[in-house]
């Protein structure tokens, strides 16, 4: 079977690319080691950027160093690197195949910006209207919907935000964006608005005063308070632009030859042609009227809609180029067509009034509403003559004094009723069929119309009109019952018998329904209408059923609102669009994103955390009736400047990116796409890892404490926020009630950890939040922080010193209480935190701010992703693994780092992140560098003995720059510098046409030095580097000025000077370029060997690494035998049997053909560098002498358990250590049996004066051996003895399980440590219980000592591989975060115990991460050496050693010669040997002094100039 | 809409107005109050205490006779409440022949089932007078959010029904952090000494968070606070008098019930002063 699945693995054939999913610092860590040992790596993020969770850290712990700083080189590095692809918004959503040879479907979600186009110059966010709470800042900051997640995000491209349609778009017929334009009011940009506004309604003055205002009934608002009041705002954003003169547009080109007529100039009529105008084609529009506008202008009274609003908005229309034909009515469908014309679109509307069918209709006082309306507007406008060319008659005669009664209740009917009333009816009433509740007229209409002293009648319905001499004399009516119109639009009516009344009156109005006059399309046009007298059309393309011939608005659906006619013009352009281009008619439906509705709950939520504020809308108040009553003047003022924009702030902002397209229009570089669709992807792969990372625990579920509800109680990831410098506060510690500075902080710990729904540790806590007490101490003095815990868990290297220095250097307090709930004073905002102190006794004290150490949890989309990936979870959703195989998940080839794998800190992160890249790539080592793509540069021209010809390209970031800085004029003056032949300036010169532009001048100006005028080098310097090398360049021709961030940005507001600054920081530039010079790097070849020093279990688990990976190993062991500490192991603490473990793992070292183990061997010398080593050994009992040569090393010498000197160790032989348990307890079972009280003390040996280190791994050895005597003898009594528990991690699962076994635990204090003594022969123990405040006394068979872990011996290599140690005699890292596993030297690495304490799964973790790092230089043939490096004069060097004292890296030496010497393929370039020299016998290249002198030179002159006049 | 309804001995006794005001409230909402037939002891005074399976009998005879009814109970009591919650828990996780039988009708406390948002609705259209410028905060005392896994809320540390419900009838509500704080009820009789500090330190963060009065929605926690205000202002030498009302008479206040003057008159401190100075009655 073995054997078979064997072989069918070897017909796999593999893939040289590695996938990793989660961009965080392990992510990246993984990504960089793999692209740099040779594999292809696909990087899969699902935000915007990457960088995770340690790019929202202020300071990172032991070290206070600041962690933007220190991840920042990774990201560009990351960003930047030819091999690491990075898939940003995606997530993986299947995972195909075998190991070796996976095919992973990629889902890449919409960013809306194109990343390959963006250059992160922020426009798009400044433009941006919409707010939210960034996430970035954990809600405390507000951010645009256009947003780069932060500023120093890679990729440097900006994203937007969109969560769906707002219900206010989608429920408008139209789509009008409110959002977006509701948005902008409150920012005051009425132009922008209106822009917004016209996107998708061409009548915003009109829609703002007349719409029926679907939006208003779906806004969510509705779910708390009262919905936006989005016409009025609408009215608000016409009133503003309208107030501005008229500037008629520039007429539109024409792209198109077909003509389109369009038959009414209403709404629909006038939308279709502007749409069509603006596609191009010529357009005619016949209207019958004497005027355009259709209904709007002649069917809606003055005092609802001005005419004068009408006419500007038709206006507008007309003169983009529209031919308009009034006065024309059209008789006969076929004449247009006879025309030329090749589409018509009939949008006549429904302008025919209906009277009912009952007796009385002929009288002379009997009117209808649609000519009533249109007779009152036209004789308004002067106009005495209808469409038909009769003579009008003045409604108002047979109004004036009169009784008017209006039958209808619509719209249409309280329009014709408020107009009788302004027109001097004696009374006007109103009767309709429908019930109060059930009018179809808007219920504010009707308000406001009963307020003008109209009487509504409903419930009727009309049997005749009462005659008296030819007169109308009443209505004669009857009550209903019930009434419903049926599927077919039939009238079922129930009236009520007996109820006749007459309704008295003198003039009836009937409004009770419009329809279109169709009389021009006779049958024979071939053109079909409806039973309703409706056109017919095909609902989705708007064709009627002639070739050609469309229809939209009323006449197809009779009558309907404005905006229904608006979308209907602009659909049935689009289809005359398709039509005339002869493309598909119906319309091809878009990808829509879901409508927002936003859930009760949700809303409570921000109304809860403060987002949100319950306040009713705005209100406008109509004018008095007195005034209304008496003329046609507008009814509502509509809102002031200030009442607006407190409406507008009033928006949810549901959708979150409104669509209103700010962006699209500012973007210089068409970066933008609203419509990007959601993609998928196939990638090959040959691995993946796991790195997805976690969420902070939602402490608002621990209602307890209040979070969210109290505004002073705030998550420790938000505190972070707060600390950091480019947070919400700027770096000011200030609480969120009232900013002030909080005195008195509360950190509680374990919140989300150790609990029931978490009955894990998070690991991390404890430190992070003596980090941030630290932190915000140093910050402010005055602050003081006291830390609630259950037990510190400073378990990692240099932890416990650090705990130690917070509490007697910064004076951070520590209360050892798990505290129950806070709870808030009401009129302070302060909180107050019951706990029991020191003396047991119960204390209230008042806090200003209160800290949740919230723990890690794993997130929604890690659950998913392992669904996706197929791999197993444990309980908790973190990825299951086991302690021998730390980084394998349940499925071979997939593989988990990071906190995915169980809490843990950066530096562990980042181990494991290289271990999992190691394993990845073992399984791929045949096909390494078969993926990885090489750069092929042009030869490099010789430029030595050219005068220098500089370029200079001054860049104007958008508006970054070039809106403060004169760039023209910085260009100018560049170009008359001296050397100079050539300068230019872009909008961005980083974008990808602009590395072309430079190529091309460099070719055209035998430009041999090129000087970027722009941003900052830390980001931007290796981009241009490159492409001066593309166009044949060596790279270190190329100069690079700051005109942006230490000029424009900081001198916003002072422009002259911002320019005069831009220009002497090119002149600088200009003066460094005249004299740099190319400088060669040099090749060295890679000596594909590792040499492992230490034979135990790190070291064994090196040597394999390498050789599995395809190199050759060699194993020094001081001792006779491999294995080291894992010897005297017998089980894990999950059940692994660890001597079989070791024979099997002995077993494959050295029999595997790649590796030589040498024992009983001491390294006696060391020489050489990265790449190229050679290490002389003395090996065997013989000590015969080899010397190997060797391109990495790998120091794993690890370390041994303390012989105490306490407690009767040694003395009496009942007192073991744990180690020496673990071995009795898997010796005779018989003595176990007989145990009966066993008693363990922690900490021998440890945090104590002369170890001031915790040895970690003691408080899980005694568990182990605590639950083994427990299994074996369940009788017996195990106490422990402990200052604190660390059990970090999942480790926390054991001790619960030890306590649920009745292992008893007992803290002890540091100051009262136990005491031991014999007594009458039994050991006697004798502890202070802190808790009881007294003495305890135990009598054990067995005393089992904790004691210290110690590193071994390592002095002397120390000091021959030149790398340091700490004071605790521990190998001391490069870096305590980021590089774990390297020494600062190159190609030296470090892992298992020789680093500090740690646990098998940590040490196999971190020996594959030292394999991983060593195969960075290992997979390489050659390497890099030289560029930017010291060189040495040696007719100069006095040998003073100070370069030798001051090298942080130990590279000079004083070679045979006499003089010093500095290895090229060593040196890091810092500069301090070159500064320190004090014969100037040093140079650093590139930055030599001359160079350094000439940019001096160019201020000093600057100085003088200033000072004798000459400059501004 | 009818449902069986357990007043426990409380609403048959010392809160005579808390059954009065519920079931006026439910006569203008249209809820018929079916009072269980012969009903007994929820067992929670002394019972559960002393004897596991007897208070659990009381409950199940209880529980069993509405099975009969087959309608939703609703229980005004919070302590009642928690037992009968107690008894459905036990019905379905308990042992025996009994073990996992569901009950064929909810168990809802008087305000969970006020707050249905049906019922909610008509409180809004009925509501005559809203109760303006009445500052108040919500008390909820243990028994009716806790424990959780007893009575299933979602919020057992910051409950909000009774926030929003007086919310609704127009009231200030006032936040404040001892919503679910013991007032003391269960050592009224054994340990006075302690109900007092409970009961002063209520009234205190009520005071200092600005509230007029404090409504609850259980008898035991009304009678507690209502009557203990006397004693506690003897011993601390200030003057406490704080009315403490229940839900139930602000909604028949709030819609206008004739009778809700007289139910303020049982009360130990008057609230009519307080009522009246806002122009309520």
């Amino acid at each position: 079977m073995e054997k078979e699945r064997e072989r069918q693995q070897e017909k796999i054939e593999k893939t040289g690319a590695v996938m990793i999913v989660g961009g965080g610092v392990g992510g990246m860590q993984a990504a960089l080691d793999l692209a740099n040992s040779g594999f292809k790596v696909y990087l899969v993020e699902e935000s915007t950027a990457i960088g995770g969770r340690m790019a929202q850290l202020d300071k990172t712990f032991p070290t206070n160093d600041c962690s933007m700083c220190t991840i920042s080189p990774k990201l560009v590095e990351t960003g930047r690197h030819l091999n690491i692809q990075l898939m940003m918004d995606s997530e993986v959503m299947k995972v195909d195949g075998p190991a070796g040879n996976f095919t992973v479907t990629v889902r890449h979600k919409p960013r809306y910006i194109d990343i390959s186009k963006c250059t992160g110059c922020s426009e798009c966010a400044q433009v941006c209207p919409i707010i939210t709470p960034g996430r970035f800042d954990e809600g405390m900051a507000q951010q645009r919907a256009a947003y780069k997640l932060y500023p120093q995000a890679v990729p440097n491209a900006y994203a937007i935000e969109k969560r769906g349609i707002p219900p206010c778009r989608d429920a408008c017929p139209t789509g009008q964006r409110a959002q977006g334009y509701i948005a902008l009011i409150r920012e005051g940009r009425y132009e922008d608005a209106m822009r917004v506004i016209k996107e998708d309604n061409p009548f915003p003055g009109i829609c703002g005063r007349i719409c029926n205002h679907r939006c208003e009934d779906e806004c969510n608002r509705n779910l708390v308070d009262q919905p936006l009041s989005i016409a009025n705002l609408k009215r608000f954003v016409t009133d503003q632009v309208y107030k501005q003169p008229y500037i008629p547009p520039d007429p539109l080109p024409y792209q198109f030859g077909e003509k389109v007529a369009i038959i009414g100039a209403g709404p629909c009529g006038l939308t279709a042609a502007k749409d069509l105008r603006k596609v191009g084609y010529p357009v005619t529009i016949f209207e019958a009227l004497p005027i355009a506008g259709g209904m709007l202008r002649v069917g809606v009274p003055d005092y609802r809609l001005p005419p004068l609003i009408v006419d500007r908005e038709v206006r507008e229309i007309i003169d983009l180029g529209i031919d308009l034909r009034l006065n024309t009515p059209v008789s006969n469908l076929d004449d247009i067509m006879k025309e030329g014309f090749k589409a018509v679109l009939i949008a006549v509307g429904a302008h025919e009034g209906r009277k009912l069918p009952i007796p009385g209709t002929d009288l002379p006082e009997v009117l209808i509403n649609t000519q009533f309306l249109r007779d009152v507007s036209l004789l308004s406008l002067g106009m005495h003559k209808d469409p038909a060319g009769k003579e009008i008659r003045d409604p108002k005669a047979d109004i004036q004094n009169r009784h008017v009664l209006v039958l209808g209740g619509g719209n249409v009917a309280i329009d014709c009723a408020r107009t009788a009333v302004r027109l001097g009816a004696a009374k006007v009433d109103m009767a309709c069929l429908e019930s109060r509740e059930k009018m179809p007229a808007h219920p504010d209409e009707v308000k406001e119309a009963e307020e003008e002293g109209i009487t509504v009648y409903s419930s009727r319905s009309f049997k005749r009109i009462l005659d008296k001499d030819r007169h109308v004399a009443g209505v004669e009516a009857v009550k209903v019952t019930f009434m419903e119109f049926d599927q077919d639009g039939r009238l079922n009516l129930e009236t009520e018998e007996g109820s006749e009344h007459v309704l008295p009156c003198e003039v009836v109005i009937f409004a009770i329904g419009q329809r279109a006059g169709l009389a021009f399309i006779p049958e024979s046009a071939g053109v079909g209408v409806t039973r309703m007298s409706t056109i017919a059309v095909n609902p989705n393309t708007f064709a009627a059923t002639r070739p050609g011939v469309f229809a939209a608005g009323d006449v197809t659906t009779g009558t309907s609102f404005v905006v229904e006619a608006v979308a209907s013009g602009h659909k049935s352009a689009a289809s005359i669009h398709r039509y005339l281009r002869g493309e598909e008619l119906e319309p091809v439906p878009l990808p829509e994103l879901p409508v927002v509705k936003l859930t009760k709950e949700e809303l409570q939520e921000r109304v809860a955390s403060g987002d949100v504020r319950v306040t009713p809308r705005v209100r406008i108040e109509p004018r008095p009736v007195s005034q209304r009553t008496s003329s046609f003047a507008e009814v509502s003022p509509g809102y002031t400047e200030e009442e607006a924009k407190a409406e507008a702030a009033r928006c949810l902002a549901c959708g979150i990116c409104s669509e209103c397209l700010c962006c699209y229009y500012k973007c210089g570089l068409g970066a933008i796409h609203h419509d990007m669709v959601e993609t998928q992807e196939e990638v090959q792969v040959g691995s993946i890892i796991l790195s997805p990372g976690y969420e902070v625990y939602n402490a608002r579920l621990s209602q307890e404490y209040g979070l969210g509800r109290y505004p002073n109680v705030l998550n420790a990831l938000q505190f972070e926020r707060i600390l950091s410098a480019s947070g919400p506060t700027m770096g000011h510690v200030q609480r969120p009630s009232d900013s002030q500075l909080p005195r008195k902080i509360a950190f509680l710990q374990c919140v989300g950890s150790r609990d029931q729904d978490h009955p894990y540790c998070s690991a991390v806590c404890c430190m992070y939040a003596t980090k941030e007490a630290i932190i915000a101490k140093e910050h402010e003095k005055e602050i003081q922080p006291t830390i609630f815990f259950i037990d510190i868990r400073a378990y990692g290297k240099g932890f416990d010193a650090y705990y130690e220095r917070a509490k007697k250097e910064y004076g951070v307090r520590y209360v050892r209480c798990a505290i129950s709930r806070v709870v808030e004073d009401p009129q302070t905002k302060n909180l107050w935190i019951t706990y029991i102190d020191d003396a047991g006794e119960i204390k209230e004290e008042e806090f200003d701010l209160v800290v949740l150490s919230v723990g890690m949890v794993p997130s929604a989309s890690t659950r998913e992703l392992a669904k996706n990936v197929g791999i197993e979870l444990d309980a908790y959703g973190f990825a299951k693994t086991d302690s021998l195989t730390p980084l394998a998940t349940s499925r071979p080839g997939v593989y988990a780092c990071g906190v995915f794998q169980g809490p843990k800190d950066i530096p562990e992160t980042v181990a494991q992140a290289s271990g999992a890249a190691a394993a990845a790539s073992e399984i791929l080592s045949e096909v390494r560098g078969t993926m990885v793509a090489r750069k092929e540069y042009p030869e490099q021209k010789d430029v030595r003995e050219e005068e220098p010809r500089i370029g200079v390209f001054v860049c104007r970031c958008g508006n970054n720059i070039g809106g403060v800085v004169n760039v023209p004029g910085v260009k100018d003056y560049a170009a008359s510098l001296g050397n100079v032949v050539f300068a230019d300036e872009n909008l961005y010169t980083c974008s990808q046409d602009t590395q072309e532009k430079i190529k091309k001048a460099i070719e055209e100006h035998k430009l041999n030095r090129v000087i970027v005028a722009s941003c900052s080098p830390r980001t931007h310097e290796p981009l241009f580097q490159e492409t001066i090398r593309e166009a044949g360049l060596n790279r270190y021709l190329f100069e690079m000025a700051n005109i942006r961030d230490q000029c424009s940005w900081v001198h916003m507001h002072e422009k002259e000077e911002a320019t005069s600054k831009a220009r002497d920081l090119v002149r600088m530039a200009v003066a460094n370029a005249n004299l740099i010079s190319p400088l060669e790097e040099l090749t060295k070849g890679v000596i594909k060997r590792g040499l492992v020093i230490g034979g135990g279990l790190s070291g064994m688990t090196a040597a394999l690494g390498l050789a599995e990976q395809g190199f050759e190993a060699v194993l020094v062991e001081k001792e006779s035998e491999l294995g080291g500490n894992l010897r005297h192991l017998k089980t894990t603490l999950d059940g692994k049997n660890i001597p079989k473990y070791l024979e099997e793992l002995k077993a494959k070292v050295t029999k595997h053909p790649r590796i030589q183990v040498f024992s009983n061997a001491v390294i006696t010398d060391f020489s050489g560098y990265v790449g190229n080593y050679k290490t002389n050994l003395m090996v065997g009992p013989r000590m015969f002498t080899r010397e190997v040569e060797h391109g990495v090393t790998i120091v794993a010498t690890g370390g041994e358990e303390l012989n105490p000197k306490e407690y009767l160790y040694g003395e009496d032989q009942r007192v073991l250590t744990q180690l020496e348990l673990e071995g009795f307890l898997h010796g005779d079972g018989k003595r176990v049996q007989e145990l009966k009280e066993i008693v363990m003390i922690q900490c021998v040996g440890s945090r104590n004066e002369e170890r001031p280190y915790c040895s970690r791994v003691c408080c899980a050895e005694a568990v182990k051996n605590a639950l083994t005597i427990k299994s074996l003898n369940p009788r017996a009594r195990v106490t422990i003895l402990y200052r604190d528990m660390r059990m970090y991690s999942m480790l926390e699962e054991d001790y619960a399980r030890a306590r649920k076994a009745g292992v008893r635990f007992l803290r002890y204090e540091e100051e009262r440590k136990p005491e031991v003594a014999q007594k009458d022969g039994k050991l006697e123990v004798t502890v202070y219980n802190p808790v009881l405040r007294e003495n305890l006394s135990y009598h054990p068979d067995l005393l089992v000592l904790s004691a210290a872990t110690i590193p071994a011996d390592t002095a002397e290599l120390a000091s021959m591989l030149k790398v340091p140690r700490n004071a605790d005699g521990f190998f001391l890292e490069a870096h305590m975060k980021l590089r774990p596993v390297d020494f600062a030297s190159e190609g030296i690495y470090l892992c298992g115990v020789a680093h500090s304490p740690k646990m098998i799964d940590e040490s196999l973790s971190q020996a594959a991460a030292a394999v991983s790092r060593a195969c960075t230089i290992l997979a390489k043939d050659q390497i890099q050496v030289g560029g930017v490096v010291s060189v040495v004069d040696p007719e100069k060097c006095a040998a003073c050693l100070t370069c030798v004292r001051v090298c942080p890296y130990n590279v000079p030496v004083i070679n045979k010669d006499g003089v010093a010497e500095i290895e090229a393929a060593m040196c890091h370039g810092c500069g301090i040997c070159a500064s320190e020299c004090p014969g100037k016998a040093i140079k650093l290249q590139h930055f030599t002094d001359e160079q350094v002198m000439a940019k001096c030179d160019v201020i000093i002159e600057v100085l003088s100039e200033a000072f004798r006049g000459e400059r501004v | 809409m009818k449902v069986s309804y357990y007043p426990g001995c409380s609403l048959h006794g010392t809160a005579l107005e808390y059954d009065e005001s519920t079931r006026t409230v439910g006569r203008l909402l249209g809820v018929e109050l079916c009072e269980l037939p012969d009903w007994n002891c929820c067992g929670a005074s002394s019972a559960h205490v002393t004897d596991e399976a007897l208070a659990l009998s009381l409950v199940a005879r209880n529980l069993a006779i509405a099975q009969k009814q087959g309608m939703d109970v609703v229980v005004p009591c919070a302590a009642c409440y928690s037992r009968f919650k107690a008894g459905e828990r036990e019905a379905a996780a308990g042992e025996g022949a009994e073990a996992g039988k569901k009950l064929n009708f909810q168990i809802l406390s008087l305000l969970e089932f006020l707050v249905d948002p049906g019922l909610l609705e008509k409180i809004k259209g009925l509501k005559k007078q809203p109760l303006t410028g009445l500052k108040v905060v919500c008390y909820y005392g243990c028994l009716l959010v806790r424990p959780p896994k007893v009575t299933g809320a979602r919020n057992h540390e910051n409950p909000k029904k009774m926030d929003e419900l007086l919310g609704l009838l127009g009231a200030e509500v006032i936040p404040w952090s001892y919503k679910t704080d013991c007032c003391g009820g269960s050592l009224v009789l054994t340990r006075t000494d302690i109900v007092r500090r409970l009961t002063q330190k209520l009234f205190d963060k009520a005071l200092e968070a600005g509230a007029e009065t404090i409504v609850v929605a259980c008898p035991l926690c009304q009678s507690n606070l209502d009557s203990r205000q006397e004693e506690i202002s003897l011993e601390a030498g200030k003057k406490y008098e704080m009315p403490v009302l229940y839900f139930t008479e602000l909604i028949g206040l709030s819609l206008g019930h004739p009778d809700a003057g007289k139910w303020f008159k049982r009360h130990f401190v008057d609230p009519t002063k307080l009522l009246a100075s806002k122009g309520l009655i």
